[in-house]
């Protein structure tokens, strides 16, 4: 398994610096998500760590070895780490769908059958069957997400980071695509995974890492968003399954001594267990 | 987001799956008969038979390909008028019609006629191809044909960024004008100057933005993509090369 992580990065725009000797370790879970305000550098981390922005200091670390970024050792990284962007339109250059997502596999030198083979095995995946006849410009944002997903994931990433991957989606939507990412994870791949969506992270991940004022915070995801210090630093606010149990505690409806819940499920489980 | 009908029609057409070259053959073909055959009977034989693949065969919806050819038409149509119309001074021809210097003489009739039915002969014959045929597939099959990469990329960003300009220089527009930005005038130039501008700075942008996206999939400066072959067809090969040699006949033969 692949592990990534980065010491003392420093990378600043023209507003500022955005990440300021940030040092973290993605140990330890294969599901990931990065929560942090807007703004507060969780594109910018997953960028430098899929080798896409080089730091102005600091290191990017995969299996604790440094990343250099010379053109070698760069196209090495992207075998093993891809990133999909937030915006589909940024990663989809052709207008057929079995083409765009054949170009990744190209690149890493299979041959044209090997690359037809993993396209089908992406769209596979990602339920993409029924739109390989339909130009990218007639595609529905979500389902253009799939297909820029589905050309990361032809390459066979051991690492994959997406940048907001349900943001816009509609609530099938979003579960369509968190079956996605469970397939993966199954398959073997760490799913790395920027969102604003707290509730969303603490049912899906399993460790979280938290971004602010330029430094990031690492832990398990439930403990990570039950700490209200980190909560309100990040700007972010309580899963309502953490909330609304804290709640329940505080009017002596619930033992402080439970299982903190991560879905609505485990919550109805604590209420039938009282 | 809009998308031509033409464009649609390729995308959705019952020849979709078919060669690009079985098409071709066809498509070329006639065209090459309507630009070369005498124009009666061998341009307006042309002319019919790519109608009638298209519509009969290939069952292109009427409405999609009337909106496709009429651009064409008025542009052929255009033309013809400055065929038609000579200036003549000297008098020295007789004309149809006549007033001071212009004319609408009988040899020029004859050149507009000859204009007209060997251009809407292929125009036709192109529509059919490009009917039935997506972009995508064409450039596909101009890299067999060995046309360099380079163009064929080009070609095929422009393609795909085209519908993205589009969109967004319609939500421009759209978003002006709900804010009362086309009422007058010079209301509607000013909107158009800006979101002119403001495409074209996007597009700057998103070019800058897809060169990282692609980079992060390995791009080395070549976009190179495969797509499942699609095999000859016998039974099409043989049909399109009866109906361009019927016509061709048609058209030379010695009636």
């Amino acid at each position: 398994m692949v592990t990534l992580g980065a010491r003392g990065l420093r990378v600043g725009y023209d507003r500022g610096t955005v990440l300021d000797d940030l040092t973290v370790d993605l140990t330890g879970g294969t599901r990931w998500v990065v929560l942090g305000a807007n703004g507060s550098g969780k594109t910018t981390l997953l960028s430098v760590l899929s080798g896409a922005l080089r730091p102005t200091a600091g290191q990017v670390l995969r299996n604790g070895q440094p990343l250099s970024y010379r053109p070698r050792a760069l196209a090495e990284h992207r075998r093993v780490v891809q990133m999909v962007l937030q915006d589909p339109d940024d990663q989809l250059f052709s207008a057929d769908v079995a083409a765009d997502i054949s170009f990744g596999p190209l690149n890493l030198g299979l041959s044209p059958d090997d690359a037809l083979a993993r396209v089908d095995e992406a769209c596979a995946l990602l339920t993409l069957d029924h739109l390989r006849d339909r130009p990218v410009h007639q595609l529905s944002g979500g389902e253009r997400k799939r297909v820029a997903i589905a050309g990361a994931v032809a390459m066979r990433p051991q690492v994959l980071l997406l940048d907001e991957p349900t943001a816009g989606l509609d609530p099938e939507g979003i579960d369509d695509m968190l079956g996605v990412l469970d397939r993966l994870e199954e398959q073997g791949t760490t799913v790395v995974m920027a969102t604003h969506d707290v509730d969303l992270a603490l049912a899906w991940s399993t460790r979280a890492l938290v971004v602010g004022g330029g430094t990031a915070r690492v832990g398990d995801t439930t403990e990570i968003l039950s700490d209200t210090s980190v909560i309100s630093a990040a700007r972010l606010r309580r899963p309502w399954p953490l909330e609304l149990t804290a709640r329940l505690i505080d009017a002596g409806l619930l033992p402080a001594d439970g299982q903190a819940p991560r879905t609505m499920a485990d919550v109805v489980a604590l209420l039938d267990d009282r | 987001m809009h998308q031509p009908a033409l464009d649609r029609a390729a995308w959705a057409s019952r020849w979709r799956t078919r060669n690009v070259g079985d098409k071709a053959l066809l498509s070329l073909g006639l065209l090459i008969v309507a630009v070369s055959a005498p124009v009666w009977p061998g341009g307006v034989a042309a002319g019919a038979m790519a109608v009638a693949c298209a519509l009969v065969w290939a069952r292109v919806p009427v409405g999609i390909w009337a909106r496709a050819v009429a651009a064409p038409t008025v542009f052929i149509a255009v033309g013809v008028l400055a065929v038609a119309i000579s200036l003549d001074t000297s008098r020295s021809v007789d004309a149809v019609w006549r007033t001071g210097p212009i004319a609408i003489t009988t040899p020029g009739l004859v050149r507009a006629a000859e204009l007209v039915g060997r251009g809407f002969a292929g125009m036709t014959a192109v529509v059919l191809l490009a009917a039935t045929t997506p972009m995508v597939d064409l450039l596909t099959g101009l890299r067999r044909l060995r046309i360099p990469d380079e163009l064929i990329e080009v070609a095929a960003l422009t393609y795909r960024m085209l519908f993205l300009f589009a969109a967004t220089a319609g939500s421009l527009h759209r978003a002006q004008a709900a804010r009362l930005g086309t009422t007058t005038l010079s209301g509607r130039f000013q909107t158009a100057g800006r979101v002119a501008s403001r495409v074209f700075v996007l597009a700057w942008d998103r070019a800058r933005r897809l060169e990282a996206g692609l980079a992060g999939r390995g791009y080395t400066g070549a976009l190179r993509t495969v797509t499942p072959p699609r095999p000859h067809s016998m039974p099409f090969l043989i049909a399109a090369t009866l109906l361009v040699t019927a016509t061709a006949v048609l058209g030379w033969f010695p009636w």
